[in-house]
């Protein structure tokens, strides 16, 4: 279920490409505003499903984010959920 | 979920990704320039005995270790060249390649072979990272503007 709102399986989609992405970064990508992907990071990081580190760089604490190996599986059955969604096959997502 | 809902869903999803692709990281020439000198003096480290060999792969793990934090700061992303996908098999054959070449080294490091031999074998790994890097780096931008989960 965690993955069915949209900027959640964005947030998942763009992790699952790269190895760390920063807040600012996905903040960029998203279009949203600090709050709100600091709600959704904190679910994905609830559920187990995306890492949070935090590091110093140029005298600001900047925060990383990663995709961990559970995450990467919802999203994998995320994604075929809904592709068997969208070829009628009887499948749920998620 | 109907049809309609979940194909938005994998359109947001595949439209993040491509957002991603147009403005991420563009890597400029000298860095796969750089990365590939790095490879090259990891694999001519080993054509010499201590202490220039010691001194070599302390040189070249330091400059990875740079082109990384470089990549983070410039880019807010990191990318590591073993992650799975497309791009595996380009980063599976360079390791071969250079493993190879690093072979050569020692052999020529264990006959005593001469010193254009050595930079030889490791202008041919040079060469190899950098046509490695060019072309990882494309068949990622193309996976990211497909959009494949």
């Amino acid at each position: 279920m965690l993955l069915h709102a949209p900027a959640r399986l964005q947030i998942a989609a763009l992790l699952a490409k790269v190895t760390e992405m920063e807040f600012a970064k996905l903040r960029e990508l998203l279009k949203v505003s600090d709050s709100v992907l600091s709600k959704h990071l904190a679910a994905l990081s609830d559920a187990g499903y995306v890492a949070l580190r935090k590091a110093a760089e140029d005298g600001r604490q900047r925060t990383w984010a990663s995709l961990t190996r559970a995450g990467t599986r919802a999203l994998d059955r995320h994604v075929a959920a809904l592709r068997a969604i969208v070829a009628h096959l009887p499948a749920a997502a998620e | 979920m109907d049809p309609i809902e979940a194909q938005a869903a994998l359109d947001s999803m595949t439209a993040a990704q491509r957002e991603f692709a147009a403005s991420g990281p563009k890597y400029p020439f000298w860095r796969h320039v750089a990365f590939a000198a790095v490879m090259g003096a990891i694999v001519l480290s080993q054509g010499f005995g201590p202490p220039l060999q010691i001194v070599l792969f302390i040189l070249a793990m330091a400059a990875v270790a740079w082109l990384v934090v470089d990549d983070r700061r410039r880019y807010g992303v990191f990318v590591s060249g073993y992650r799975k996908g497309r791009t595996l098999g380009v980063t599976l054959l360079m390791v071969v390649l250079l493993l190879a070449a690093m072979g050569a080294e020692i052999y020529a490091r264990i006959n005593d072979l001469s010193l254009a031999v050595k930079l030889g074998i490791a202008g041919g790994a040079f060469v190899v990272a950098l046509a490695a890097s060019l072309l990882w780096t494309r068949i990622y931008d193309r996976e990211l503007q497909d959009g494949a989960a």
